[in-house]
């Protein structure tokens, strides 16, 4: 396995209120990505994943507040520096050359009123100061290339483009100064699913040649499998599994990433009935004590009522299931 | 003749509840539905797949009259739908479901005064007494369990996929004979969708009705429904018994819109099941 590249211990965020009780929208949250490694987080609305990405990329905004917990990351050469503990000036010699982020509206990412080359020239002039005016100009045209778009539209607005080119032209604009780590949010929710194939290939290409890292938020578990190396999956601000994307989909040890699982009819394989997962996501604000997923659980039991299960790590897995430690 | 004319597909049984023959809608220069023939089924769920763009709300909204068809018509039981019938008889016989379970229902209006609306405006019950019984009944048949809890909560205390069971609800409480249901998972969470999904196949099996199943995603149309329609540019590019459509896909658009679809059970390790899960 690679070098660790960032790696999150007991991650807290809350969504602070004056009046009311704060309410906690990820709760200790572990995660390591690796050098040139793909990890998924899927969960679903209000579990907790946008609200991880922010905290960990320090991009929230009030009333999110980290409350607990550091993010280590180890940038090119040098010691490893806590994210959560930074200043902004320090955060913003990072910010591009280290690590970038991808958003999931392309149209509200990008100025409407600049051309693209003009959005790819902040980024350069402020991240490589000693780049000439035609390197900047030819190294637009080559991101634009690389992510499948004729350099000379460059010249263009964004509104001049069409929603997969702009989705396309922000995953350049993240690849402008090599970063080794590219956070991206629900990168192709917006668009249709033939273009979302074609960016998700692009994607994993780029990733081959480049060898950067992605950490990929999603809620479509299905997508996240054929994507990621490794997948967390959140549920109620915490990660209740994680695993290889070839364990959670083969062998779920969470009755919700099970569930979550089966909630996707396939397309190859004969069509079964499925159940898909009866009642609601609890409310964030008035959790139960035990196992936040107990009360639409098939497999609870006492115990789970009682007292919340932790991550039992198991092989390169784990999962927060009282099931998994009495397997044990 | 296009494809979508020939051969009818073996699952349709009687005669059509309600038609589209060759309609064609369009917004100022833009033809968003081009000469299309659609027929509904009782018993029988429709889906109707495309992209944004492909005209195929346009056409649910032809279905429910909210749009007059630039050419073509709609017939209800083999009649002509006349543009100066009166909308409530029609709406009696023909439900549309919404895409948004936030903005389809009146957030300032309880549950109780959201379902019995519609069962006075189609004078399926009168007095408060036997209203409460049908909401509750109906609420019950969506599972939302017991009914009677719900009657005095407002959209807002709901989760996205109880509105839209709500929503399912007010528009069976008509006891329509077609529901037109325009992405009516799209915005609900995963764990949910299929739960919405099993509901309009039991309307589909207890009640008989005719169902227009209208998504992007491929996949929920296979489980769902009896034969799949593909829209493109407008048209009906390819139509077919769902299993036949997904195995032997004719048109190049169905094929690439079956290739670019997530489905986990395609990757490489899935298709070796010799390897070993670590």
């Amino acid at each position: 396995m690679n070098d660790v590249l960032l790696e999150a211990r007991a991650l807290s965020v809350d969504y602070v209120s004056e009046r009311g009780p704060w309410v906690p929208a990820c709760a200790d949250v572990d995660l390591t990505v690796h050098a040139g490694e793909i990890v998924g987080i899927a969960g679903e609305s209000a579990s907790g994943k946008s609200t991880l990405l922010t905290a960990l990329t320090r991009l929230q905004r009030p009333p999110a507040v980290t409350s607990g917990g550091s993010v280590t990351y180890r940038p090119r050469g040098g010691d490893p520096v806590d994210l959560v503990s930074m200043s902004e000036r320090q955060l913003s010699r990072l910010r591009w050359t280290e690590m970038s982020v991808v958003m999931q509206s392309a149209m509200a990412c990008l100025n409407p009123v600049t051309t693209i080359l003009a959005q790819f020239r902040d980024v350069l002039k402020r991240h490589r100061p000693g780049m000439s005016k035609s390197d900047r100009v030819r190294r637009t045209g080559e991101l634009l290339e690389m992510v499948g778009i004729p350099a000379d539209r460059m010249y263009s607005y964004p509104h001049q483009l069409s929603g997969g080119m702009r989705q396309r032209t922000l995953i350049a604009l993240a690849l402008a100064c090599d970063p080794q780590l590219i956070v991206m949010d629900e990168p192709t929710t917006a668009v249709d699913v033939v273009m979302q194939r074609q960016i998700l290939n692009q994607i994993l290409e780029l990733q081959g040649k480049l060898g950067f890292a992605v950490l990929f938020v999603t809620h479509d578990l299905s997508l996240l499998i054929e994507l990621a190396d490794r997948i967390a999956i959140m549920y109620a601000g915490r990660i209740v599994e994680t695993g290889s994307a070839r364990q959670i989909y083969d062998a779920p040890r969470h009755p919700y990433t099970k569930g979550l699982r089966d909630a996707y009819p396939p397309l190859s394989e004969p069509v079964r009935h499925l159940p898909g997962i009866s009642g609601t996501p609890p409310d964030l604000r008035n959790l139960p004590i035990g196992c936040a997923f107990a009360p639409r659980c098939a497999h609870r039991f006492d115990r789970c009522e009682s007292e919340r299960p932790e991550l039992v790590v198991r092989g390169d897995g784990a999962a927060a299931c009282h099931l998994v430690e009495v397997e044990r | 003749m296009t494809v979508a004319d020939q051969n009818p597909p073996s699952v349709r049984t009687g005669s059509p509840v309600l038609e589209a023959r060759g309609v064609s809608c369009a917004f100022g220069q833009r033809t968003a539905v081009d000469d299309v023939s659609l027929a509904l089924y009782p018993g029988t769920i429709t889906a109707l797949v495309g992209e944004s763009g492909s005209g195929k709300t346009t056409l649910a909204r032809l279905f429910a009259l909210f749009y007059r068809p630039s050419a073509g018509e709609i017939l209800l039981d083999g009649k002509p739908v006349s543009a100066r019938g009166r909308k409530v008889d029609y709406y009696g016989q023909v439900q549309m479901i919404f895409q948004d379970p936030f903005s389809s229902l009146n957030s300032l209006k309880r549950i109780r005064h959201v379902l019995s609306r519609a069962l006075a405006v189609h004078g399926k019950a009168s007095g408060r007494r036997e209203t409460d019984a049908k909401v509750v009944e109906f609420l019950e048949r969506v599972s939302l369990t017991p009914g009677s809890q719900y009657l005095d909560k407002y959209p807002d205390e709901l989760s996205g996929g109880q509105r839209q069971r709500i929503s399912i609800a007010r528009s069976l409480s008509v006891e329509p004979r077609v529901l037109l249901a325009d992405e009516p998972t799209s915005m609900l969470d995963a764990s949910i969708r299929v739960g919405i999904l099993n509901l309009l196949r039991k309307q589909r099996d207890e009640e008989g009705l005719a169902v227009l199943y209208i998504t992007h995603d491929i996949a929920s149309a296979r489980y769902l429904a009896d034969e799949i329609c593909v829209m493109k540019d407008g048209r009906i590019v390819e139509r077919a018994p769902t299993e036949q459509l997904i195995t032997d896909p004719q048109h190049p658009y169905t094929q690439q819109l079956l290739a670019a679809a997530p489905d986990p059970s395609r990757t490489a390790w899935a298709s070796n099941p010799e390897g070993e899960v670590r």
